[in-house]
């Protein structure tokens, strides 16, 4: 408590001396900071898909612990930028409808490769092996028949994307490739990750069969991802799809797209589907990165994502720093007490969030935080949803404050009544 | 052809996305509830084993992966893919899965087509309808290989995912102040002879409350048990052994079921506080008002209840409905059919495709008044007698609630 005051304090001094009245931030300016973060995350994204393919290409050049652990490490890397771009997928339906191709969850992995037909329980013995792609060339998926003798990006993409309707994208994305690096995490809600053996990768020494059909996977949907954020790149630069719509909403409009996209991905998204989900189920599984138990920076750099917006400050992968005329610079001009209490808001978010990988560097990870018994986990994570809960509470203020239309918090009803 | 239709009916489910249902309750517990309950709602349900304990299951046999695939944003769903085919069949069960998990045959593929009907109103304007006809390939056998064949099946009842908001209301409602609008010898001679069904929920009218609805709806059609339904199998039979071989999605820490306890009442509260569509009572066509009542059409679609706190234009009760609506089951209910709610009709006006009735088969108000028979048989008569103003008025009014 001592802390979060002296922060605040701090954080008030440093708006006392830096503010000047005289200056003002426009909201356009607003939104072209807005929008060189997105251009720079998602370029950040893309770079380090690059980086994770060619670490996959050495995997599968010699696959062994060594070179698989650097291929989990550029996948874990990977999360970094691309977490942080979560902020605009809400409000920009162009990133909204794109996002179920990489960062799609649950994961149907039965459908792609083997897995434990007794899960959390003594499993060695009692594979299932039948029904997924990489052991089949010929399989019956929704009932209907499926010629994958070749495994592309192609048969990933298009076909399975017609075979299942709704959400194809079960076959695919970040959580496809940090299942076939990790495996199925088969500890249950004790400590301990997915443990996949590189000979899964091994064509002279194959485990668990089917080898070559599993490297085929692995190097299309690496290479999926890859273009998916090609196109996502583009989609920022000027002419591009999400650039446009959100000049065609004009300055305000463009203001409550980041506002929308900070609220919804705190509340409804990260405090309610993905956290309090799992604590209710007591899930292990429900946590976001499940394979890898990553889960806790997933939560913090989606948390970090949306301060960035915020802030209109984003530290690029190779250290440079994205900033420019922000939100927060235009609260404190308008509203600073408000002002003041978004920043106390986003930094509660900040500490629930670092307790939550204080708890992961102790083997405490997030499947080991929502088990039924532990009390003490629960806490840990409640403090995280509440103080979502309440930033989200102080960004409806914010959007009053601005007198902004036509807004919807994905999720929140309050601002009906405005 | 059979491709090209298939095809068609996949692209109806794609493109859902998970926009929001608006959440009636502001930032708070009740708030993430909802919202909780809503993520299940649009939960992709995946194929059992896999590491997500609390998502596993789907199927064997299915009609849909989500709740929100059929109840598209908790609203109606879209033909065909939010058409169901009760059957009555000791080898597919009681409904017709057209999908099914990796490696496992579907029970048949749907074939939907339509003739058509032309009725002519008094003032010659002619409207054209569309009766559905059902056909069914590659059908299962009980050999577990489909057959190619085209397959006409003799008990078939069709069933379209209604809308969900405003189902908690529903539930609410006193059962006496139900029974006390049954009429089921007609005695006040009005044609109409409402009667109670076993339940108020269903489009027969058979299920009790919500928590049955719920429970029914993931077992027959996405194969996920729950407590009140808790065979992990869903539809699958006794005879179809190759269905029954699969790996579930039980759980011992979800009770030996594929979605436990909490995560069921957590899906319940969603469903129960969907809140109804918005409505501008100033918007409200006063003179259609007075035809629907002047028609008749008030003995059915009922309001009022709880002292005038719930108005769903329903009186819940079952009706004949005469012939041209009737389905195929052998048994007294084939004609008849629960009277469905018309709030939040306003809601569909801006679709581009609209669908109403229990299978789905008019795509406008005009058409599915026109559909109406049996106890309805008086007031469709009077409506088409109208004069094209008072027609539109009529549908102007149906618009506006």
């Amino acid at each position: 408590m001592f802390k979060q005051i002296c922060t605040l304090a701090c954080i008030l001094s440093l708006v006392g001396c830096s503010t000047g009245r005289q200056d003002s931030v426009s909201h356009s300016a607003i939104l072209e900071t807005y929008i060189a973060i997105a251009q720079a995350a998602y370029e950040d994204s893309l770079i380090s898909a690059r980086v994770l393919e060619d670490a996959i290409d050495a995997f599968l050049a010699e696959p062994n612990q060594t070179t698989l652990t650097y291929a989990r490490n550029a996948w874990v890397a990977a999360r970094v930028p691309y977490l942080q771009t979560e902020a605009f997928r809400f409000g920009n339906p162009v990133v909204d409808e794109w996002e179920g191709r990489v960062n799609s969850w649950p994961l149907d992995e039965g459908l792609i490769d083997y897995t434990a037909a007794f899960y959390g329980q003594d499993s060695d013995n009692n594979y299932f092996y039948t029904a997924n792609i990489i052991a089949n060339e010929l399989i019956d998926i929704g009932g209907i028949s499926v010629d994958a003798a070749q495994i592309t990006p192609q048969l990933l993409a298009e076909t399975l994307h017609l075979i299942d309707g709704v959400e194809s994208n079960v076959a695919t994305g970040y959580h496809a490739i940090e299942f076939l690096l990790w495996g199925q995490d088969l500890n249950g809600t004790n400590p301990g990750a997915g443990n996949r053996p590189a000979s899964d990768y091994s064509l002279s020494d194959c485990s668990n069969r089917n080898c070559d059909r599993r490297r085929d996977y692995l190097k299309a949907v690496t290479g999926l991802l890859v273009s998916d954020l090609e196109e996502m790149v583009y989609n920022w630069q000027p002419g591009g799809a999400a650039y446009v719509d959100l000049m065609q909403k004009g300055s305000e409009g463009g203001l409550a797209t980041i506002l929308t996209g900070m609220g919804s991905l705190a509340y409804g998204e990260l405090a309610g589907e993905r956290i309090r989900l799992g604590l209710l189920l007591n899930d292990p599984e429900e946590e976001h990165d499940c394979f890898s138990d990553n889960t806790h920076n997933s939560h913090y750099y989606d948390a970090l994502g949306i301060k960035n917006v915020y802030m209109g400050s984003y530290e690029r992968i190779n250290g440079n720093l994205v900033q420019g005329p922000s939100l927060a610079r235009l609260m404190e001009l308008e509203a600073p007490d408000l002002a003041a209490v978004m920043l106390a808001r986003i930094e509660s978010t900040e500490l629930a969030m670092d307790a939550l990988l204080v708890e992961a560097a102790k083997g405490n990870t997030f499947d080991v935080l929502i088990a039924s018994n532990n009390v003490a986990g629960e806490e840990v994570v409640s403090r995280v949803v509440d103080s979502l809960m309440e930033e989200t509470r102080t960004i409806e203020d914010i959007i009053r404050a601005l007198n902004l239309q036509n807004v919807s918090i994905s999720g929140s009803e309050s601002l009906g009544d405005l | 052809m059979k491709l090209h239709l298939f095809i068609i009916l996949l692209s109806w489910c794609i493109g859902s996305s998970s926009v929001a249902q608006d959440n009636p309750f502001a930032i708070s517990e009740a708030g993430l509830d909802y919202l909780t309950g809503q993520a299940l709602f649009e939960k992709i349900w995946v194929t059992a084993p896999s590491s997500t304990r609390a998502s596993d299951g789907l199927g064997p046999l299915y009609n849909a992966r989500s709740c929100a695939e059929c109840h598209f944003q908790a609203g109606k769903g879209k033909l065909p893919a939010a058409l169901t085919l009760r059957i009555n069949s000791d080898f597919l069960g009681q409904q017709i899965q057209s999908s099914a998990i990796a490696g496992l045959p579907a029970e048949a593929q749907v074939e939907l087509s339509y003739t058509s009907i032309v009725e002519t109103l008094s003032d010659s304007t002619e409207v054209i309808l569309k009766k559905p006809h059902y056909v069914l390939n590659y059908i299962q056998t009980e050999t577990g290989r489909p057959e190619r064949r085209q397959t006409e099946i003799e008990e078939l009842s069709p069933r379209f995912a209604p809308a969900l908001f405003g189902m908690g209301l529903l539930e609410v409602i006193p059962l006496q102040e139900l029974l006390d609008k049954e009429d089921p010898k007609d005695h006040d001679n009005d044609g109409i002879s409402g009667r109670a069904g076993p339940g108020r929920f269903g489009w027969k009218a058979d299920v009790i409350n919500l928590e049955q609805q719920t429970g029914k709806a993931l077992s027959l059609d996405i194969g996920i048990s729950s407590e009140l339904f808790p065979n992990p199998f869903g539809d699958c039979t006794q005879l179809q052994d190759y269905c029954l071989s699969r790996p579930n999605g039980a759980s011992r820490e979800d009770q030996n079921l594929e979605i436990g306890p909490p995560g069921f009442a957590t899906l319940l509260y969603f469903i129960r506080n969907i809140p109804l569509p918005v409505v501008n009572v100033n918007n409200m066509n006063t003179s259609g008002k007075e035809i629907f009542e002047n028609i008749g059409c008030q003995h059915c679609h009922q309001i009022g209840y709880m002292q005038g706190a719930i108005n769903p234009y329903t009186d819940l009760l079952l009706h004949d409905m005469g012939d041209a609506l009737a389905d195929s089951f052998d048994n007294e209910l084939s004609r008849e059919w629960r009277t469905p709610p018309l709030w939040g009709l306003s809601s569909y006006q801006e679709n581009d495709e609209q669908y109403y009735l229990h299978d789905g088969r008019a795509t406008n108000l005009l058409e599915a008044i026109l559909w109406h028979g049996g106890e309805a048989e008086a007031a469709k008569l009077a409506f088409k007698s109208l004069s094209r103003s008072a027609r539109q008025d009529l549908i102007n009014f149906l618009q506006s609630i």
